[in-house]
């Protein structure tokens, strides 16, 4: 403590400095007092509480709270979506890996196939071009066939009809010599017959074999025509 | 900072957050996992009445047959085609007059005929073979109308199996007196030996039977398929194919 210094008022001013100050530092100590009395009660309170195993449990803000469980739920919500979006970032990768894969290999074997297929059209080609071959080779062996036995046919008519004049012809020849046969035997006994009647007889076999020969040639007339004509 | 600063902070963030959501597009998928070593499926074959035969041959053209007509002064030929495994129609001048029918096929096989009989109105026959025709061909529900696309098979000339295409013209009264009612005049080629070929439409049913070539030379005539289709449902064909005896 300074010593007072001298007041031009009188003595009795440093007596009463002394008493504030006294006064002051009674103030302040009593201050410091209370302070380390709440101080050690609280301590006190501290100990206890540790030693009971209770814990403290403080008071905070409701709008405190509040914004700490959003910004969790952000938290998680991120993380949450940065784990999908990695591990499906991870998926399309390897699905890339293997279709890649996958594309090279069947790139490669749609070439083979369109090799073995651009042979197989050849061929296929081929085939056709030999079906219609054969097809035309068929129509036309069948026409042939149909056309042989057209003339077959034709052939078998014309034989018939050649046949028919031919007996015709032998029934005249016939006639011819059945009536020269007769006349022959009528002028080695022609004192037999009567003559007219021989003539007119004659003439009647004559006429009657005249008819069948004249037939027998327009048969031969027919089918010279016919064979002309067919 | 006090704690009420601190709580709007939180609150702004996780609006902006939220808000944000609305405008990123959709997660990315999975990726779904291939299916390798498919097989594709081959295509079916469609049914329908133009069909092939093991040797290339269309049923329009199987069912075609030659008729040869052996009379008494001479051999006549025409076309026919099968209605069922032993039953074949033809044109009934393609059949008049003969001591025997002999019919043969597209590719040449001779087949034995058993009998035949001619329709009342038409100049139609129908001939019964003992024998098994190749194919049987369909009848169309409808005749042609004006303008369809046909097509004649059958032996014109009495030569090889020809095709030829046209397109109905119109439908006029028989020019030949030959046919009651009206007759199928088409653009489709015809000749003698045509007479009995069937004329087909797109879907090769049968729309018609020729039995001549016009007047002009120029056009086809051809009995409809609703006369063929009378004489088909006829339970028995009572008038016989005069012969030449």
């Amino acid at each position: 403590m300074s010593e007072p210094h001298g007041t031009p008022g009188g003595e009795r001013e440093p007596a009463r400095d002394d008493a504030d100050r006294d006064h002051d530092l009674a103030a302040r100590a009593d201050r410091e007092v209370a302070s380390l009395e709440r101080q050690i009660d609280m301590s006190l309170r501290r100990a206890d509480d540790a030693a009971s195993g209770r814990t403290v449990v403080r008071r905070r803000s409701p709008a405190l709270v509040a914004a700490f469980v959003i910004v969790t739920l952000l938290f998680l919500a991120t993380a949450a979506l940065a784990a999908y979006l990695w591990r499906t970032t991870d998926e399309w990768r390897a699905e890339a890996v293997q279709r890649g894969e996958l594309a090279t290999a069947v790139a490669a074997q749609r070439d083979e196939l369109a090799g073995e297929l651009n042979q197989a059209e050849r061929d296929l080609e081929a085939t056709d071009n030999q079906l219609l071959e054969l097809q035309d080779r068929l129509l036309s062996l069948a026409d042939e066939r149909a056309q042989t036995g057209d003339e077959l046919e034709l052939t078998r008519l014309i034989a018939n009809d050649v046949a028919s004049v031919a007996s015709q012809l032998e029934g005249c020849a016939l006639g011819q010599d059945q009536l020269i046969e007769q006349l022959i035997a009528v002028l080695e006994e022609l004192e037999r017959y009567d003559p007219a009647s021989v003539a007119a007889g004659a003439r009647q076999a004559s006429e009657q074999l005249n008819t069948a020969c004249d037939e027998a040639l327009q048969g031969i007339e027919d089918l010279r025509q016919r064979l002309g004509t067919e | 900072m006090s704690r009420l600063n601190v709580t709007r902070a939180a609150f702004v963030l996780a609006a902006f957050v939220l808000a944000g959501c609305g405008t990123v597009p959709d997660l990315p998928p999975m990726p779904e996992r291939l299916v390798i070593n498919q097989t594709p499926a081959l295509p079916t074959p469609t049914p329908g009445s133009i069909t092939l035969s093991p040797d290339g041959f269309r049923t329009t053209e199987r069912v075609a047959v030659r008729v040869r007509n052996v009379g008494c002064e001479g051999v006549s030929i025409g076309s026919g085609f099968a209605v069922s495994a032993n039953r074949l129609v033809t044109n009934r001048h393609v059949v008049t007059g003969a001591a025997t029918l002999q019919v043969s096929t597209y590719d040449g096989q001779d087949l034995l005929v058993e009998a035949s009989g001619t329709a009342v109105l038409a100049d139609l026959a129908v001939v019964e073979t003992s024998s098994p025709l190749p194919a049987a061909v369909e009848l169309a529900d409808e005749d042609p109308a004006v303008g369809t696309e046909v097509e004649i098979i059958g032996y014109p000339g009495g030569g090889r199996l020809t095709s030829s295409t046209g397109e109905v013209l119109s439908y006029e009264e028989d020019p030949l007196n030959a046919n009651a009612g009206e007759v199928i005049v088409s653009s489709a080629f015809a000749q003698p030996g045509s007479s009995g070929s069937p004329m087909y439409d797109s879907e090769g049913r049968v729309v018609g039977v020729v039995y001549a070539a016009a007047p002009d030379g120029q056009h086809s005539l051809a009995i409809p398929a609703s006369t063929l289709r009378g004489l088909l449902d006829q339970t028995s064909l009572d008038e016989p194919v005069p012969d030449c005896q």
